[in-house]
This record gives structure tokens, sequence and C-alpha cells, in this order.
């Protein structure tokens, strides 16, 4: 057992000839929720699925508890899956309609070749009391259920085969914000009554912040964040980080007079034609409020340590002060 | 409180359904003044996309009755208005703009033509001027190098653009009011905020008036003057954006701000949600619809369901619907919606009822 249960190095995912993950390293520690952020197409969902092993990794190592997964295949690789399970934005989407919620959960079970009929159905519904439905839930079918209770079925599955790391792609997004809590809350409570390690996707930066200990923000496939919650919420070191913040609604109307927006301009460029340098370039408030030093341009910023515990990808990371600041 | 420019008092919307008549909105009053912009704000299922398509007559004829109320726009009563008055009305005085952009715009046909169209609906003009117009309009939506897109598909527009281009279209005859239906909520956080930044300075400069339809309680601080909570098909709170953050009055208001994981909450804050499942307005039973998932109920709650009636701060327009505020026998009036959660009793039982799915999904 080593302290890393996964460890992710320079992974690259092309298709064809846009790298939708460029070059990504990241650790997840034991126990720990590492919170994975950034707008919609900056490469979140590939790089979990390369991890899975769904999408293949064009280069770069993933390993999960020491042991290579890219190029795992067969029983090997169907081994290390178990201890690895994903949950999904769209629940109802995720679970087969035909079949019943028992059935549901204990199919994996079945794959694994795991108990008896007895015991996998006790298992059942020792899963459905644990993420807080009734066990004769059962015997009712994925449709009968709102996009919450669906989403509980879809973590009782994910949990069954009591999996060390859980990845969960955007599992909040598509409910309701009374609902989201109750999600939330049931995956911190699971989280530390099952020890688990949780790769937590979202867009939403302050769910994110309710759930992480760490926190990685992805722009274009690239990490140029990687930082303690804590120093990433209060002291954002790369100017992305900086404008996402910013652009968060709160809901709060004095604070929402107050604030000076730092409002980023245009949108994300088309991975097929990035910006030379650092690919932030095209839309950076800091590099407009530097002069745009050529260094921008010229050369990609690599992912280095600002203070101990915080990394970001610029050039000027400590100077992000030059533009006005988020002021939540 | 300025004159209202539109205004729906007491509408209520029913549809004809295999299970009989279910009502998607019940008693629903809001107003608009010129130059304003107000939130209706609730879940999924709430009512809202019902209420703004019943202003323009938008509703399927069959299933859709509307059974109640009446809806104005200076003064005129709209729901009595023909189809082909209606038609006058939409686009050209009360435009709506949807969430889904891909589903509203035409996949075959280039931007410009789809814009140019609407121009040569609502006004005409030679090809020349409606181009003109339409260079223009994209460019006040703001975007990039406008001539040069005429000819691009919606597919090749990112989510934010061709919500713009919706934009663009709504305002391409100048209405005076936007119904805009949850415009944001696909969207990522720096797009919505450049998206909401355009509509408020459209009401700025344009002098449009916008009924903004939300889930998100921060989109509705910065951008609204006033609010209406909707809950299961009726507005259960409405006050000055203000008073309703300040002050909220009724319990499912309490809930939605406790359950919100914002970023000027304390981290160590635990989310409060609201327990229990959304409604289902085809099982309302004549309480308090927010019963079920109340942690404050009491029996009154069960027999009837509460007025919309004046909160207990007195602000001016600040209404509430809750038994727990009644000037005599309210037990709520002087509650601490941040420390006192209710009964744990009643959440325990809550979860409980929610994980047997009584009633099912809504
Ligand atoms: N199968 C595929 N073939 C080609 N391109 C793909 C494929 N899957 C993803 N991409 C591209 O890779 C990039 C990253 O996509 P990805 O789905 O990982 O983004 P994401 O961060 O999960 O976004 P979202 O927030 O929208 O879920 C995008 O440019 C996307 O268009
Ligand atoms: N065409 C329809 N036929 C029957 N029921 C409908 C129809 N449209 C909406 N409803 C019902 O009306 C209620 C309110 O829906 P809607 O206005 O779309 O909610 P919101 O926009 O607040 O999410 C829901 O219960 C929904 O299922
Ligand atoms: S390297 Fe330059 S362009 Fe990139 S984020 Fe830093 S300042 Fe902006
Ligand atoms: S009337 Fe009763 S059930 Fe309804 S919100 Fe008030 S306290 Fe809760
Ligand atoms: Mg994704
Ligand atoms: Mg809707």
């Amino acid at each position: 057992m080593t302290d890393a249960i996964l460890d992710i190095r320079n992974l690259t995912v092309r298709f064809g000839s846009i790298a939708a993950v460029n070059d990504v390293s990241l650790t997840l520690r034991r126990g720990e929720t590492l919170g994975l952020v950034g707008e919609s197409g900056s490469g979140k969902s590939t790089a979990s699925r390369a991890i899975l092993q769904i999408n293949r990794a064009s280069s770069g190592e993933v390993h999960f508890d020491g042991e290579e997964l890219v190029g795992a295949k067969g029983a090997r690789l169907k081994a290390l899956r178990r201890r690895m399970q994903m949950v999904f934005q769209d629940p109802r989407s995720s679970l087969d309609p035909r079949m019943t919620v028992g059935a549901l959960l204990e199919e994996p079970q079945v794959i694994f070749g795991i108990g008896t009929r007895v015991s996998r159905k006790a298992r059942v519904a020792e899963m459905l009391h644990l993420v807080g439905l009734d066990p004769a839930v059962a015997n009712r079918f994925p449709h009968e259920f709102s996009g919450g209770q669906a989403q509980r079925i879809a973590i009782a599955r994910a949990l069954i085969l009591e999996p060390e790391l859980i990845i969960a792609d955007e599992p909040v997004s598509a409910l309701d914000v009374s609902i989201q809590a109750q999600i939330i809350n049931l995956l911190v409570k699971l989280r530390s009554q099952l020890n688990l390690s949780l790769l937590f996707i979202a867009h939403d930066l302050a769910v994110v912040r309710h759930i992480s200990d760490r926190v990685a923000v992805m722009y274009l496939g690239r990490v140029v964040e990687l930082a303690d919650r804590d120093l990433l919420y209060g002291a954002p070191a790369h100017p992305y980080t900086r404008a996402l913040l910013s652009a968060v609604p709160v809901p709060d109307p004095h604070i929402e007079r107050q604030r000076q927006r730092e409002i980023l301009k245009g949108e994300l460029p088309s991975p097929a034609n990035l910006p030379s340098g650092c690919a932030f370039r095209s839309r950076c408030p800091l590099y407009a409020a530097l002069g745009k030093p050529e260094i921008c341009s010229e050369k990609l910023p690599p992912l280095a340590k600002v203070v101990p515990g915080q990394s970001a990808a610029c050039h000027f990371a400590g100077e992000t002060d030059k533009v006005a600041g988020p002021s939540a | 409180m300025s004159a209202a420019l539109l205004e729906v008092s007491e509408l209520e919307v029913a549809f004809d359904t295999r299970r009989g008549r279910v009502k998607a909105v019940d008693g629903l009053s809001f107003r608009l003044g010129k130059g304003e912009i107000i939130a209706l704000v609730g879940e999924s299922g709430c009512g809202k996309s019902v209420a703004v398509k019943s202003v323009l007559k938008l509703l399927p004829e069959q299933t859709a009755r509307y059974e109640a109320g009446s809806i104005t726009l200076d003064g005129r009563d709209l729901l009595g208005l023909d189809e082909k008055a209606m038609e006058a009305v939409r686009g050209r005085e009360i435009a709506l703009i949807f969430q889904d952009p891909m589903s509203s715009l035409n996949p075959v046909l280039t931007i410009g033509k789809q814009i140019g169209e609407a121009i040569k609906r609502h006004q005409g003009g030679s090809r020349q001027e409606i181009a003109h117009r339409t260079v223009d309009l994209l460019r006040r939506v703001g975007i990039p190098a406008p001539e040069t897109r005429l000819n691009a598909y919606p597919h090749e527009f990112s989510g934010g653009m061709r919500q713009r281009v919706m934009i663009a279209m709504a305002l391409s005859c100048g209405p005076r009011v936007i119904l805009a239906d949850e415009i944001t909520t696909a969207l990522d956080v720096t797009i919505q905020a450049q998206i909401i930044d355009l509509l408020k300075s459209l009401v700025a400069d344009a002098g449009a008036a916008v009924v903004m339809i939300t889930h998100d309680m921060g989109v509705v601080a910065g951008a609204a003057e006033r609010v209406y909570v909707m809950y299961a098909g009726a507005v259960v709170e409405t006050a000055t954006t203000e008073d309703l953050f300040s002050r909220p009055a009724m319990p499912y208001t309490w809930g939605l701000l406790r359950s919100i994981p914002s970023l000027d909450r304390p981290v160590h804050e635990p989310l409060v949600p609201i327990e229990g499942l959304p409604p289902n307005v085809a099982l309302l039973d004549g309480g308090c619809r927010f019963r079920p998932r109340c942690p404050y109920r009491r029996d009154i709650c069960a027999e009837a369901e509460p007025p919309l009636a004046p909160a207990p701060d007195g602000a001016e327009g600040h209404l509430a619907r809750c038994w727990g505020l009644d000037p005599v026998r309210g037990w709520l009036r002087d509650t601490d919606w941040k420390t006192d959660l209710g009964d744990p009793a009643a959440r325990a039982q809550i979860s409980a009822d929610a994980a047997k799915i009584k009633g099912g999904k809504p």
C-alpha cells in the first residue's frame, strides 16, 4: 500500500490533432478528496475516463496503488477496476432502465462472482439503507425515481464492491440545489465512513470548495493551478482561477453590488487552434495588464510551486494582484 | 412601485393528463415595471416555464387550460386575445428566450439568415438594411467580428454564442418585455457572467424590462430588483431582493438559502439540505404545499393552504405564505432561520418518508 492511491504522470489524451488532456500530472492521496474544476471542454471528463482506461492515454502513466494502469489488460485490469468506481452526472442514463434497482446493485457482485444469492441480496439492502433509501425499493425500476434518488442508487451501485477510489464526474450538476446538498452531504458521510478517496469533478467552484481537500483547475487540457483548498480559494495564484472565482455569483445582494468583477472576455479558444506559449493568453487579464509580455506568447509556463501547497502555471503567478481581484 | 408594464394576477394553469387534471401554476401573481428586472426562482417543476409560456400563450392547446386569473400588458388583457393578435405581441412586444438555444435555432439555416428572418418578419426593409441590422445586433450582444460570422451555422457556435444569438433575435424588434427562461443554466460561470452583464446593459440602455427565470439564488442576488420564490406552482414568498436575502420569511426560502454551497459562507459550515423529494403537483392535498418537506410544520399546516400575507418585517411588498407567520397564532415570526433548523424529529421523518419513495418521482 502506498500513500498515493492515484498517481498520474504526464498524462496526454489525443483525439486526432487535439490534445484533450495535455501533460497532466496529479496525485490523489489515500483518503483525500481532490476537486477538479474547469470550463466545459477543458478535459475533466476525458482525464477521468483515461484514468479508468475508458479513453486510451496517448502517453503518460497512471498508477493506482502503485500499479500501472495504462496498458493493463484482462484479469489484471478487471481486478484493478473493481477497486475504483465511477459516478456520473446523469444517473438515469447510467442505470439500465430495464433492470430493477435490486438487479442493478447485484450485477457488479455477480460479475465478480461475489457471494451467494442470499448474501448478495442482503448486501443490496445494506447499501440502499446506507445511501438513504428504503431497501424495499429494490424491486422498482430507475424511471420511478427522482433525479436525486437515482443518484443515490448510482452511488450505492458504485460502492457495492467496496472500492477504494470513487471518481465522480459532475455528480450533482443535474440536481436541484436542495437535492444537491443532500447528495454532497451523503458523499461526505460515506467518504469518512468507508475511508474512500474521491476525485470530484465539477464546474461549480462553490460545490467543489465544500467537499475538497485540494483542488486542480484545468484549462484547455492542462492543469493551470493545483493547491490546498484554502489557498486556492483564499489566495488564487493563477489569473484564470481568479477569474473563475470572480464569476461565481454569490447569493448576497450587498456583496454582488460591491463586487469588482473580473469578467473574462471571449470564450475558450478552439483546442485545435491554441494560442502559442500560454494557452490562456487570449483571455488573460494579467497578460493585458502587464502590457502583453513576450514570454507569455513564447514559452509555455510550467506548473511551478508558488508557496508550499500551491502551484500555478503562470510566468507571473506572484503578480496576480496587478489586476482588480475578486472581492468576495 | 412603478406602474405595471406586465402584470400577472392569480393565474391558474392546468394540464389534462391521463391521470386527470394537474395544476402546474396555481394562483401566480407578479408585476413587472418599465426598465425593471424581476426574478422568478424555484426548483425544477415548480411551474416557472409554464408561467412564462402562458404569458405568450405558447402552451399546447389540446391539453393546457387557463383556468383563472389574468395577464395584462400595459393594461391590455392578453389571455383574451385571439391567435392573430397574439402573434403580434410575440416577439414584437414580448420576447421569450429559452434555456436551450440549440432546440430553438434552426440547425440548417445560417445565423445571419435566422436573425434576418426575424427582422424581416417584424420590421421589413431592404436586404442591405436587414444585413446591416443583423451585424449591428450581433455586435451588441458581443459576438466578435460579426460580419464574418453571418454564414456560420448554429453548431459552429459554442453554447454561450448561441445564447447570444438568441438574445440578438429577441432584440431584433425592440421588445418591451424579455422573458428569459433559465438562459444561463447550461453555461459556464464565466460566460454566465457575460450574459447577465449583457442583459443588465440592455435594460439600462434600451429600457427593456426582464423577467428572469432561474433556480440560482446567486444570479438573482446580482441582477434582480424583486424576487418571487415559487414552490409547486405558487408564489410562496416575494420581496425586494434586498429584503428577501436579508430577512427571508418562510421555511422554503430558508431551506433554499441554507442549501446553497456559496463562496461567501464559512467553508466548514455544513450544507443543510431541504430533506425529502421534489414536489409533485399531482399530489397536492390542500394543506401547505411545502408541508411534506417542512421541518417547522404543525397540525394547522395540513388543514388549509396559508394565504400570501405580509411578512413579519413589515417591509412594503414583502409577502409570504406560511401559517407560522400568522400575526395571531404564528410560531415562526421571531425564528432565527440560521440557527433554528426546525424540529429534528420532523427532519428525520421527512428523510424516512423520502426513502420509501412515497409518491415517487414528480
Ligand atoms: N471522443 C472524442 N472525440 C473527439 N474529441 C473529443 C472526444 N471526447 C472529448 N473530446 C474533446 O476533448 C475536449 C475535452 O472534453 P471533455 O469532455 O473532457 O471536457 P470536460 O472538461 O469534461 O467538459 P464538460 O464540463 O462540458 O463536461 C473537448 O474539446 C472535447 O470536444
Ligand atoms: N405540456 C405539459 N403537459 C402536462 N404537464 C406539464 C406540461 N408542461 C409542464 N407540465 C408540468 O407542469 C409542472 C411545471 O413545469 P415547468 O413549468 O416546466 O417547471 P419549471 O420550469 O419550473 O422547471 C411540472 O409538474 C410539469 O411536469
Ligand atoms: S503566463 Fe502570461 S498569459 Fe499565461 S496566465 Fe500568466 S500572465 Fe496570463
Ligand atoms: S405553513 Fe406550515 S408547513 Fe407550510 S411552510 Fe409554514 S410551517 Fe411549514
Ligand atoms: Mg465532462
Ligand atoms: Mg423550466
